[in-house]
């Protein structure tokens, strides 16, 4: 495919541009749950609920192993072509809750989930890290995870990123809200480098958010899943699992619910749980499953981030060129990472701080807007509830933000703060209630604030941790293999098992692992022969963060 | 399979959408209007399709965010007689408005404030006319990827 036969995986400009070599399958086995308006019985030999970075590669490799395998989705398909680069529409379809999850603690957190055939690939930013090797050796240490070393799980992240394409961003699609910031920091001396994203020819919308229009970006439903349904698999599109069905400890099945109204009961000896960190928790716990450590729905980090804007007097037009395309990692062995984080007018404004004629005034700036998030490698834990009220799928998510993460996001603000200026800005926006906009270069009123948490406006996008994998059955959901201790037949295989914070963006962690169980489940040896990639991402964390909150 | 988010028509003060009473149609151009306070070369809010762009991202809330959002607007209508103004949200000078609003934003009540301050601002400045005018169009971007999706056999 994209392998230059010696082995060695193309990862630049050539290999992001090309949006050639994409892979259809002869059949979409895709089934419509809205059209379900009846009960039906299907038999497989795995059942996997949730198709996002966690379920469709376990689909694809088991299905491809030989084995008969059923996809659950509460979440609708969607075809490349509906998606129409307006955030405004696509983000009440694309999101759980149009968008509304919000975090209930100090302060409150948006905490955006993708719902849809694909999961939150669907709308991710497409950026790609592998696990940092300190936080693996962190995982060995605190959780017994022995062989989940970074020459173990190699491998995997070679397949993975080969299925993906990652590539990394060449600079003439990075933008110029990316060229500023890259600009500031290398006057600064800073570290930082163009981001690695999982696409095929991408072209610079700007939209990746909200489902990138160009097929470019290589989500789930596009990459690993259509290899499931060549491979036999079948999804079960807008159809909800509702239970297991058990015998004794022992997995039977699964029980689902169409949108249309129809039962969907699928009978197999494995169910491979992968409905993500806030869901997955509550699926065991209405099962009565899960909960023997009393760590279940605990020990939620979410990296949590922020936004900050600065105004130039050059034309920026953010959302042009890719939105989240370079990375400063200066700070990164402090827990503080910035990535990009632009887009198109809409999404510009609904973040923007002010009222009245300010806000219309800093709109009638926007193409003179740089916008770049700071992201927190999360000493903080938060738990995961079930919704009075709402029904089997209502989640409420509590999480205050500690105090040392607090001084995290000042000094991260602070960073980016210089880094605007060294790269010429007028002005810069802060997330953070009470402190004026700051001008000329001075960023005395920020230095001198003593900042709380419920001052930040934040957003978070990584959930982890709900279920967390360890080899002591006291202490964790999963074991090593991500069997959920004392339950035959069950597996997790979503972000709930990453059991601390990374300090890095989690899709490329999250699929690893699922493509480990797969192989465990078919009784395979890691996969041989992958190619090594040219290049990847080597942010500079030397040490991990926090395993446990506080 | 799933429905395309329709073109929707722009809404006169008076107008109806589903999912909105009349009553709290108004009291959202009303509050829209103060927060965002657009000026020529901005339209004004009622000459966008923010309203309905505000009614399906209620339509899409879960159920008790709906139920909220809409008992949220009607207090922010009744609010200013309880702080004094004398009279209700949509009968306040423009001026009277944002101090009103600002009030709100400086107590206990900032939190929902702001979440309806932002689904104001993404409902009006989706509009496509509004992004054009700060130099975004979806519409070009959308042929491009129609045009790459074709030669390359993309999904
Ligand atoms: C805006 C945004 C940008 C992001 N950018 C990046 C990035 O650039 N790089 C990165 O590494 N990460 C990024 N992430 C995070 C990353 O996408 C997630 O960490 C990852 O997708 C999580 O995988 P998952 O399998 O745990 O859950 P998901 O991918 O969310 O998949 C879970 C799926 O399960 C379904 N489901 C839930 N319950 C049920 C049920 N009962 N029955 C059937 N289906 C069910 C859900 O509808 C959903 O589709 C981003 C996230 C967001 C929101
Ligand atoms: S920048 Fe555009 S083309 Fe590239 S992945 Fe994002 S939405 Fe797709």
């Amino acid at each position: 495919m994209n392998d230059t036969g010696d082995g060695v995986r193309p990862t630049g400009e050539r290999a992001y541009r090309d949006g050639t070599g994409t892979f259809h399958p002869p059949q979409r086995r895709v089934e419509d749950g809205r059209r379900q308006r009846v009960g039906r019985t299907v038999e497989v030999d795995a059942c996997v609920i949730g198709s996002g970075a966690g379920g469709a590669p376990v689909a694809k490799e088991l299905a491809e192993g030989g084995m008969r395998v059923a996809v659950l989705e509460e979440g609708d398909w969607w075809e490349t072509e509906q998606f129409n680069a307006r955030p405004r529409e696509m983000m009440p379809q694309l999101y759980r809750d149009a968008g509304q999850v919000v975090t209930l603690g100090t302060p409150p957190i948006v905490l955006p989930l993708g719902r849809a055939v694909g999961g939150t690939t669907v709308v991710n930013s497409g950026t790609c890290f592998r696990t940092p090797g300190p936080v693996l050796e962190l995982w060995r240490r605190e959780f017994g995870l022995e062989a989940l070393g970074e020459a173990e799980l190699e491998p995997y992240f070679r397949r993975v990123e080969r299925i993906l394409n990652v590539s990394q961003v060449p600079p003439a699609l990075a933008g110029r809200n990316a060229e500023v910031v890259r600009r500031g920091a290398e006057r600064l001396g800073l570290s930082g480098d163009y981001l690695y994203r999982n696409v095929r020819g991408c072209v610079g919308t700007g939209v990746c958010a909200y489902g990138c229009p160009t097929g470019a970006k290589q989500h789930v439903g596009i990459t690993y899943l259509p290899r499931a349904w060549a491979a036999g698999a079948v999804t079960y599109a807008s159809t909800r699992a509702e239970r297991l069905d058990m015998a004794g400890n022992q997995v039977r099945g699964v029980i689902a619910r169409a949108a249309g109204g129809g039962t969907l009961r699928v009978r197999c000896p494995r169910v491979i749980l992968s409905c993500g960190t806030i869901h997955t928790p509550l699926f065991l716990r209405r099962q009565g499953i899960g909960g023997a450590s009393g760590q279940l729905a605990r020990n939620l980090s979410i990296h949590p981030a922020t936004g900050v804007r600065a105004g130039f007097d050059e034309r920026i037009d953010q959302w042009d060129g890719v939105p989240q395309s370079y990375y400063v990692d200066a700070l990164a062995d402090e827990g503080i990472m910035l990535e990009g984080a632009a887009g198109p007018p809409d999404y510009l404004a609904m973040s923007t701080p002010h009222t009245g004629p300010e806000h219309r005034e800093t709109m009638l700036r926007a193409r003179t807007l740089a916008s770049f998030g700071v992201m927190v490698s999360d000493s903080s834990r938060g738990r995961v509830v079930r919704a009075p009220g709402r029904g089997r799928g209502g989640a409420l998510v509590r999480y205050d933000l500690d105090d040392a993460d607090t001084a995290r996001f000042k000094r991260g603000i602070e960073l980016l703060c210089d880094i605007y200026w060294a790269a010429g800005a007028r002005e810069v926006v802060l997330p953070i209630a009470g402190l004026p906009t700051l001008h000329d270069g001075d960023s005395g009123p920020l230095r001198r604030a003593r900042v709380r948490a419920r001052d930040l406006t934040l957003m978070a996008f990584h959930p982890l941790g709900t279920a967390r994998a360890g080899a002591d059955p006291a202490r964790a959901v999963v074991d090593p293999g991500l069997a959920v201790h004392g339950v035959r037949g069950l597996y997790v295989s979503d972000g709930s098992v990453v059991p601390s914070s990374l300090g890095v963006n989690p899709q490329i962690t999250i699929m690893a692992l699922a493509t480990r169980l797969a192989f465990a489940l078919l009784g395979a040896p890691a996969p041989a022969g992958e190619p090594a990639p040219e290049h990847m991402a080597r942010p500079a964390i030397h040490r991990a963060h926090a395993a446990v909150g506080g | 399979m799933s429905a395309r988010p329709s073109a929707t028509a722009t809404a006169g003060p008076s107008a109806r959408v589903p999912g909105l009473g009349r009553r709290e149609a108004a009291i959202f151009l009303s509050f829209a209007d103060t927060v965002l306070a657009p000026r020529p070369p901005l339209p004004a809010v009622a000459d966008t399709d923010a309203l309905a762009a505000f009614a399906r991202f209620l339509g899409a809330s879960p159920g008790p965010n709906r139920i909220a959002l809409r008992a949220g607007l009607r207090a922010l209508d009744a609010g200013p007689r309880a702080l004094g103004f004398r009279r209700g949200l949509c009968a306040l000078a423009p001026e009277r408005r944002l101090a009103y609003v600002q009030r709100l934003q400086a107590g206990p009540l900032a939190g929902p404030v702001k979440a309806l301050v932002g689904l104001a601002a993404v409902s009006y400045y989706g509009d496509d006319r509004v992004m054009g005018l700060l130099g975004y169009d979806a519409d070009a971007r959308l042929a491009r990827a129609r045009e790459l999706r074709e030669r390359e056999g993309r999904w």
